[in-house]
């Protein structure tokens, strides 16, 4: 029976990676609950700027969570391809990155079954029946996964000792996104983050795949 | 001082068991056993709100009988300044306000973003306005229908308009405002914080942003 590496390489990332389930919510929930201080001021502008620090802390958990999915273990005495360990590890941050965008989206609800019954009329609450959630959600989707698979990468080619090729990805990388801002001259729409991610997810996943093929590195 | 010192002692103290804590909770989590239902779990708790908040009806503010009525005599006293023509609005509650449709209406403009509504055929030569005293505004103007699809600020104003699938485009800010050579005059009135004009312009218009 042939072994199924991929299978292996899937336990020992999740094993590594589990606790970034619990890290998201944790993190999440506490910056929820920061928040409901504000339905007792004033004015009633919260919902907007709620979304957006769920938003920002989960993409910082997710980042930080893919640098510690990319280190090497020292003592790994059956290491797997590292072709096979980034195929696996990003398809696991693609899971993180929709568990993360659904539930910073999400979040944000919790507060608003506990605030006062007349600003309930100020916001939108039909929530699951307009289509602007399921666009931010395919949003921050990518958004999550360009932020952490850039994390990931910087770190694997930290990992694999391969400065000079780190720098060239940082300086393509850097480049692309100031050219790509320098065309657009105002700040992104819906499809100007699309093209901008998936644009910046072409240069990352062009790398990994150049760089890390086959077996052994060196 | 001491106080203090001993204080973030005992919050650095708290601080390092809760990480001890946590770092053996995630140890002690399999992806296989209770990693995956905590996941989901949550998942299905905030969708499980989300639904419950989406379902509910957006609740009037309760207030007492002898409270609406004190309400309803300041709107009175209001509409009064208004046809004494102690603010300078235009004399009556509504009032309708003619609009040159061949030239562009312009929302709102500033450096950055300039809002406009092209001319359409249904665009007539009036506008509709309408007074609410700022308390009440909440219970007469139905503004469950005027939820935003996107939210335009004005200063500590809003402004709130709606696109093309709701229908109609009203306007509601916090400052008494009016068209004026097609353009949103902010009038500095000392009554004005506590008033709101509520605009109501024709159907199916077409925003365009420049």
């Amino acid at each position: 029976m042939a072994t199924n590496y991929y299978r292996i390489q899937w336990q020992q990332t999740t094993e590594k990676i589990r606790g970034l389930f619990v890290m998201i919510m944790i993190v999440q929930l506490f910056f929820g609950f920061v928040s409901v201080q504000s339905v007792f001021r004033e004015y009633v502008s919260y919902s907007i700027y709620n979304g957006v620090a769920t938003i920002m802390v989960t993409l910082v958990t997710l980042s930080f969570g893919a640098i510690h999915l990319a280190k090497l273990e020292r003592v790994d005495v059956f290491r797997l391809p590292v072709s096979t360990k980034w195929r696996v590890d990003s398809v696991m941050l693609m899971v993180l990155s929709l568990y993360g965008s659904v539930t910073a989206l999400l979040v944000p609800y919790l507060t608003y079954a506990v605030t006062r019954h007349d600003y309930a009329t100020f916001y939108d609450t039909t929530l699951l029946t307009s289509t602007m959630f399921y666009k931010n959600v395919v949003i921050c989707f990518m958004m999550f996964l360009t932020a952490s698979m850039l994390s990931y990468t910087i770190q694997l080619f930290l990992a694999y000792k391969q400065r000079s090729w780190l720098i060239m990805y940082v300086v393509v990388i850097g480049l692309c996104a100031i050219i790509y801002v320098n065309v657009m001259q105002q700040l992104f729409t819906a499809w100007q983050w699309l093209c901008f991610c998936s644009m910046l997810l072409v240069i990352e996943f062009g790398f990994l795949q150049w760089r890390f093929k086959g077996g052994s590195m060196k | 001082m001491i106080v203090a010192a001993l204080s973030g002692l005992l919050f650095f103290v708290i601080v390092v068991l809760c990480a001890r804590l946590f770092r053996q909770l995630l140890v002690k989590i399999r992806w296989t056993g209770s990693i995956k239902w905590l996941a989901s779990g949550y998942v299905a708790v905030l969708v499980l709100v989300a639904v419950i908040v989406s379902l509910a009806e957006p609740a009037l503010p309760k207030i007492s009988a002898e409270h609406y009525q004190k309400l309803q005599r300041e709107n009175e006293t209001l509409a009064q300044q208004f046809e004494e023509q102690r603010i300078t609005t235009p004399a009556n509650k509504a009032w309708e306000q003619p609009v040159d449709v061949t030239q562009p209406f312009i929302l709102y403009s500033n450096p950055d973003v300039h809002y406009q509504i092209k001319h359409v055929p249904s665009l007539k030569n009036t506008v509709r306005g309408k007074i609410y005293y700022a308390n009440i505004a909440t219970m007469q103007a139905d503004m469950s229908k005027i939820m935003p699809e996107s939210v335009i600020e004005i200063d500590d104003n809003f402004l709130d308009i709606l696109f093309e699938k709701h229908g109609q485009v009203k306007m509601l800010t916090d400052r008494l405002n009016f068209i004026n050579e097609q353009r949103l005059i902010v009038a500095q009135t000392s009554y004005a914080s506590r008033i709101y004009v509520v605009l109501e312009v024709p159907t199916k218009l077409h925003m365009k942003k420049r």
